[in-house]
């Protein structure tokens, strides 16, 4: 009896480690692992796999950031475009996403049928989507050229991506398209979290719609919307794949369009210079630190009441 | 006298009032309508047009897509497209499917397999380091992926896992760790203690516990991570174009981007590929869609 009870005493407190084992091994092995060599590596010579790691310091870096010819000037395009690109992209999906999840909190019949039809784009691959975009732009026989001629405001087709000097603002626009049902889903679920009452008691006291979204809806929405705008920013500052797809149209790359998660890649994976791709990925992280501290000081208080 | 007139005519004065009011409320109210409907309708659309679009192209002809006029409909529909994709070897559609599933396929049993128990443990235990823990898991997702994916590549190298499935499938087994041990724990706190409490009184061990009594209740909640996880894993491009470099083990997210690369003006045959991956990703979302959005809902607005 005395044993057995030794037993579970001892299982219960092993019990926990046992069970969270792989998990943990897993970490160690396929996630802190590979983050802490990789700014390992952004310090050492290394540019392909077959190369000896050999220490140079902050080499890399000071090569990235001075002077203004090869790699530094594509790094401070990309350093330009990334901010641009997530600001803008961001902004456009809080203002879209927040119009679509007022509209869809209203209760009106068949409301769920609108709101399957923002999960339809949610559901699919973004390679496909990105795919689709580019046909759209397609200078030949794209709609979108064909309807802005049609309609005079362009005088001619034009190309609009994948040239070396292309702009990013096409891209921008299929990443708003790409990421405001998603936002719309999360404001959504923060609307819906918003006491009735509230509303009723305003109706009430004759507040008119636009004082009621600015003295109720907002200022209980405070904590959603802080919370979803953080994490689109940590997302789409690090997002590749419509940049590469939609911007490259396959090999080629123009670094016009590129942000620095694109130069990092280009960098260590094209141009087989993996130390310098990570001191750009090591440099990109560290401008978003503010927000990641930030969000990690928040997700802490999450884990403390767990 | 005067008292019992009054109650008698207040209604007879306020009817023809409420009326009219109730005339205008029911306009309003249908006007209110109309507007939503309207809104919704641009949303839908806004939404949902390239998706039209892509199924459009895939069936249309060349000739008609090269015309000078866009049409909406396809004017000539024909299932030429499907058919060239399906026997193109440049496409190689069966291999990079069969690819496709099975590592999202093992990589999703992977990584519930790990995950399920890790959140189990994370629900119903107190032990030391489950704050590290907990916060090492949040913190993972704000690690730029390119950066990972530097010391991923070194790593893979060293262990002979580049251009292998192995390769991605661990990969995206760790990748989803957070989103599953987060999700799965959330299904385990749902489940009252009580219930597995009574089976260990019955003689059931924890395990036994967890495997016989626990693990069936939380079974749909398993089914709706792994769900999201196989169509993650069904989707993924970055990875796989690093990780991957021989054609005959690509998988579909890359081999469709590859395909046009060959293909570069006929779209048409792009698009019936684009339709083709993306029909099982849909419905797979869509079995699982009411979960998955309640889920990552909780998830991500905690």
């Amino acid at each position: 009896m005395r044993v057995a009870l030794n037993y579970n005493r001892l299982n219960k407190r092993a019990l926990p480690y046992l069970l969270l084992i792989p998990v943990i091994v897993f970490l160690l092995m396929f996630s802190l692992y590979p983050f802490l060599s990789g700014i390992g590596y952004s310090f050492t010579s290394i540019g392909w796999i077959a190369d000896k790691a050999k220490w140079v310091g902050l080499a890399n870096y000071r090569l990235i950031t001075t002077g203004n010819v090869g790699i530094a000037r594509f790094f401070k395009l990309g350093f330009v475009q990334s901010i641009e690109w997530t600001v803008l992209v961001v902004t456009g999906q809080l203002i879209a996403g927040m119009a679509v999840a007022l509209l869809l909190n209203e209760k009106f019949p068949g409301r769920f049928l609108f709101r399957t039809a923002i999960l339809v784009p949610i559901a699919m691959p973004t390679v496909i989507l990105a795919l689709t975009w580019q046909w759209m732009y397609d200078p030949f026989y794209g709609l979108i050229n064909f309807y802005l001629v049609k309609a005079g405001i362009l005088q001619h087709p034009i190309i609009w991506v994948g040239q070396p000097n292309s702009s990013i603002w096409p891209l921008i626009v299929v990443a708003i398209w790409r990421g405001f049902p998603f936002m719309s889903l999360m404001l959504l679920s923060g609307l819906q979290s918003i006491p009735q009452e509230l509303y009723e008691a305003a109706k009430v006291d004759g507040a008119s719609m636009l004082d009621r979204f600015r003295h109720i809806t907002l200022p209980q929405m405070r904590t959603t919307i802080t919370i979803t705008i953080i994490l689109h920013i940590l997302w789409w500052w690090n997002h590749f794949d419509i940049i590469m797809i939609v911007g490259t149209g396959g090999t080629q790359f123009g670094y016009g369009s590129a942000t620095l998660p694109l130069v990092a890649w280009f960098e260590a994976f094209r141009w087989n210079h993996l130390a310098r791709g990570a001191a750009i990925s090591v440099i990109s992280m560290l401008l978003l630190g503010g927000l990641i501290i930030w969000n990690a000081r928040r997700e802490l208080k999450a884990v403390n009441e767990m | 006298m005067a008292t019992l007139v009054r109650p008698q005519s207040k209604p007879q004065i306020e009817r023809p009032v409420r009326s009219w009011l109730s005339v205008r409320r029911y306009l309003r109210r249908g006007a209110r309508l109309v507007i939503l409907y309207l809104l919704a309708a641009l949303v839908a659309i806004i939404c949902l047009f390239p998706i039209m679009w892509m199924v459009k192209t895939s069936f249309e002809t060349a000739q008609s897509m090269r015309s000078s006029q866009v049409q909406f409909w396809p004017l000539e529909p024909t299932l030429k497209n499907y058919l060239s994709v399906l026997s193109n070897p440049n496409a190689a559609i069966g291999r990079s499917t069969l690819n496709s599933i099975i590592v999202a396929s093992f990589s999703t049993l992977l990584n519930i397999a790990i995950t399920t128990t890790a959140g189990y443990a994370l629900s119903r235990f107190e032990f030391k380091g489950k704050v590290v823990f907990g916060m090492y898991l949040l913190l993972v997702y704000m690690i730029p992926r390119t950066l990972m994916l530097i010391g991923m590549f070194m790593m893979l190298a060293a262990l002979h896992l580049l251009n292998n499935w192995m390769g991605l499938i661990l990969t995206y087994a760790a990748g989803g760790i957070p989103l599953s041990v987060w999700w799965l724990k959330g299904y385990f706190d749902s489940i009252p203690v009580e219930i597995e409490e009574e089976a260990m009184v019955d003689g059931c061990g924890r395990l036994g516990a967890l495997w016989r009594v626990i693990m069936p209740l939380a079974l749909p909640g398993v089914i709706t991570v792994g769900i999201f996880q196989f169509v993650e894993g069904w989707n993924e491009f970055m990875m796989a174009l690093t990780i991957i470099q021989s054609p005959k083990l690509q998988v579909l997210p890359v081999q469709i981007v590859n395909f046009m690369g060959f293909q570069r003006v006929e779209w048409g045959p792009v698009m019936a590929f684009s339709v083709i991956v993306a029909i099982p990703a849909i419905i797979l979302f869509a079995i699982a869609q009411r979960g998955i959005v309640s889920g990552l809902m909780s998830g991500f607005t905690k």
